[in-house]
């Protein structure tokens, strides 16, 4: 008994619904903000959409695998800052290097492989799809750009944050919640159109 | 030297198999997306609303994830119904996830007329939409957090590495199919 009640304040301090609340509240607006920046582009997609069939099945996996990526690319560079692995003052560094090309082949491999299980899913499935070397190079095309995007924008924001004297760790997660949706979306859009001859 | 864990290789080998079986859960989601396409196209304001109904139940399970598996680790919270800590945890959650989704409707609405997507829908319509899938899809993430951390404490896993992924790509399955629904029933 006499354990709970030293307990308490601690337990008082940490889970109080309102800290809870008001702790996560800016985070999950921010990641908002981006959500409905990814949705408008997505609104202006309907037609797109429409003609490219097996298109709209990969934006759930995409969307995902971006924050999955990236995000944990931007929390290994950030133990590596804290761990003094990584110096900050220089970004030409053989271990920064293998983190982000091995982000880059992840985000590649996975690409392609994510529109090779969709198609393979459609056609089993008896359903509409465009052809397979275009679902494969919409795919592969967006996740290397966006994959090049997005790695740029989370080593700045974790070196820059880090200088700065911000824990990147907190940084970094709403930093790919925002800007991840948006620009997989937007690059997916474009390359769609551009690989269909839209533009 | 390189560090053997900072090595493009074990990098890739360490997570290349998840990453891949998160991509082939997402196509689940995307076949659901891709069977609803029609009233996706027939009403526009409903794909603007799609990047928050994939995001933010993994967004609220990762928040409650994070801070429950900390609190097991440091021996704060027991699984159990009566407890304060998890009780708030809870709560929280769903206090967050009113706001957020009241918050979505209310801003898409006149995004989507300011850019004309559509106009099909009222502002109550998408407001009620958004904050009844949003409240059921946090339920389902916050049951799916609590069991997932449940299984992988009691079989010696770490939290830490398991429940984030399990709760995101999930939840992201529960929140289309739920949005779905929830839209049929107020169009």
């Amino acid at each position: 008994m006499s354990n709970k009640k030293t307990q308490q304040p601690q337990i008082d301090e940490l889970f109080q619904i309102k800290k809870i609340v008001l702790d996560a509240f800016p985070i999950l607006l921010l990641s908002l903000f981006g959500s409905i920046l990814a949705g408008i582009v997505l609104g202006g997609m309907e037609n797109t959409l429409e003609i490219l069939p097996g298109l709209i099945v990969v934006i759930p996996a995409m969307l995902d695998m971006r924050g999955n990526i990236y995000g944990a690319l931007g929390s290994r560079i950030s133990t590596g800052l804290h761990q003094g692995l990584l110096d900050p003052a220089q970004l030409n560094d053989q271990h920064l290097r293998n983190a982000i090309t091995a982000s880059l082949i992840n985000s590649t491999l996975v690409s392609f492989l994510l529109a090779i299980i969709a198609w393979l899913i459609l056609k089993t499935l008896n359903q509409q799809a465009i052809p397979i070397h275009q679902l494969a190079l919409i795919t592969l095309i967006a996740g290397i750009l966006s994959g090049i995007i997005l790695t740029i924008i989370v080593t700045t924001a974790v070196y820059q944050s880090y200088k700065r004297g911000l824990n990147p760790d907190d940084i970094v997660g709403p930093v790919v919640t925002v800007t991840g949706d948006i620009f997989s979306i937007t690059i997916l859009f474009l390359v769609a159109k551009l690989i269909t001859g839209g533009i | 030297m390189v560090l053997e864990n900072w090595k493009r290789r074990t990098i890739i080998k360490e997570t290349f198999p998840l990453l891949t079986a998160l991509a082939a859960v997402g196509v689940i989601s995307g076949l659901i997306l891709e069977a609803y396409k029609k009233t996706l196209i027939q009403y526009p304001q409903l794909l603007l609303l799609i990047p928050v109904m994939i995001g933010m139940g993994g967004n609220l399970g990762a928040i409650l994830a994070s801070r429950t598996s900390t609190a097991l680790h440091l021996g704060i919270i027991e699984l159990t119904p009566k407890n304060k800590a998890l009780r708030n945890n809870i709560i929280a959650t769903i206090i967050l996830a009113t706001i957020i989704f009241t918050l979505t409707g209310i801003l898409t609405h006149p995004i989507s007329q300011i850019l004309n997507i559509g106009n099909q829908l009222s502002i109550t319509q998408i407001t009620l939409i958004s904050l009844t899938s949003g409240i059921i899809i946090s339920l389902i993430t916050i049951a799916l957090t609590i069991i997932s951390t449940y299984l992988s404490y009691t079989h010696g896993l770490d939290p830490d590495n398991t429940v984030l992924p399990i709760v995101t790509s999930l939840s992201d399955i529960a929140g289309i199919l739920i949005f779905y629904l929830t839209a049929l029933y107020f169009i």
